[in-house]
């Protein structure tokens, strides 16, 4: 999930390498805290939050699939 | 990404033509210019130097071939990152590229109404969209989720409409994206007893379906319209 988080974060913002991913495991959820370039910080969360909403569909997806709880919190 | 070149000339025709013979393109139309500036010689006689710069256009159809390969490529990773086995066909028609995503786990890509369908073609959409400089709309699709989605709103829509119809009274459907709206606005259109809405704002907004009261209707109606 990590992985998954990563790319997409990386794909979309315009300074790559400053994209970070810390998985946090909880007993029964996990949380991926994203870290971002400010000014790349728009770039993940989109027009009224579209963008993140996205990401945590996605990963919720996911999530399921894999049988666990996962969610996404982006750093400011 | 693009090879420019400058051109001169004493006028900016001149320039351009100057920039093709670099570029060795046979038609203006085939380059993209962009106007650098003129120089004046304030002891010749008037004479001036115009600057452009050209770039040879890239074609339609490698340009089109370049976004399904980058879309395909960009959904194929995050699905491989969902730990989802399953395999992308990317396709271009019209300037929108439709990827098809053939698994056996369409349950979870599609999620509720949807969901998780329009999230992966969203951030495809983001991705593909941030590199190139002009647009391409991106679908996602997997199980002909899509036109089965479509068929099922449109007789609702239809359903709904003969309700209106017979009662007199609006009907509406409520959460639903722009998308799922437009095909109800669509799947009513050629409708001249009914007319549909949509209101609301944000994640609230919802499509009402109207009665049009029509002369010979009101007779038996009741007028609350008025």
């Amino acid at each position: 999930m990590k992985e998954l988080i990563t790319y997409i974060a990386k794909a979309l913002v315009d300074k790559p390498e400053e994209v970070s991913v810390q998985e946090v495991e909880g007993e029964k959820t996990t949380v991926l805290e994203l870290k971002v370039a400010p000014e790349d910080l728009g770039k993940v969360i989109g027009k009224q939050g579209r963008t993140a909403r996205a990401m945590r569909t996605i990963l919720s997806a996911t999530a399921t699939k894999l049988r666990k709880r996962a969610v996404l919190e982006i750093l400011e | 990404m693009d090879d420019w070149v400058e051109g001169e000339g004493k006028t900016e025709d001149d320039a351009v033509e100057d920039a093709m013979k670099r570029l060795g393109a046979v038609s203006r139309d085939n380059i993209k210019v962009e106007f650098i500036g003129e120089e004046k010689k304030f002891f010749g006689f008037g004479e001036k130097k115009v600057k452009v710069r050209a770039a040879l256009n890239e074609l339609p159809v490698n340009r089109g071939v370049k976004k399904v390969i980058e879309a395909t490529e960009v959904l194929q990773r995050i699905l491989s990152g969902m730990k989802i086995d399953a395999r992308v066909e990317g396709d271009e028609k019209d300037d929108i590229v439709h990827l098809k995503i053939l698994s056996n786990l369409g349950g979870i890509l599609i999620g509720r109404r949807g969901e998780t369908l329009d999230s992966l073609e969203h951030i495809v959409d983001r991705i593909v969209n941030r590199k190139f400089e002009d647009r391409v709309n991106i679908l996602v699709d997997t199980e002909d989720y899509r036109e089965r989605r479509r068929e099922k709103l449109s007789r609702l829509a239809k359903k709904l409409a003969r309700q209106v119809r017979l009662t007199g009274k609006s009907a509406e459907i409520s959460s639903m994206n722009a998308r799922d709206r437009k095909i109800i606005h669509m799947a009513l259109q050629d409708d001249s007893s009914v007319e549909t809405m949509s209101e609301g704002e944000g994640f609230e907004r919802k499509v009402v379906i109207s009665p049009i009261n029509r002369r010979e209707k009101t007779d038996f109606g009741r007028r609350n319209k008025f």
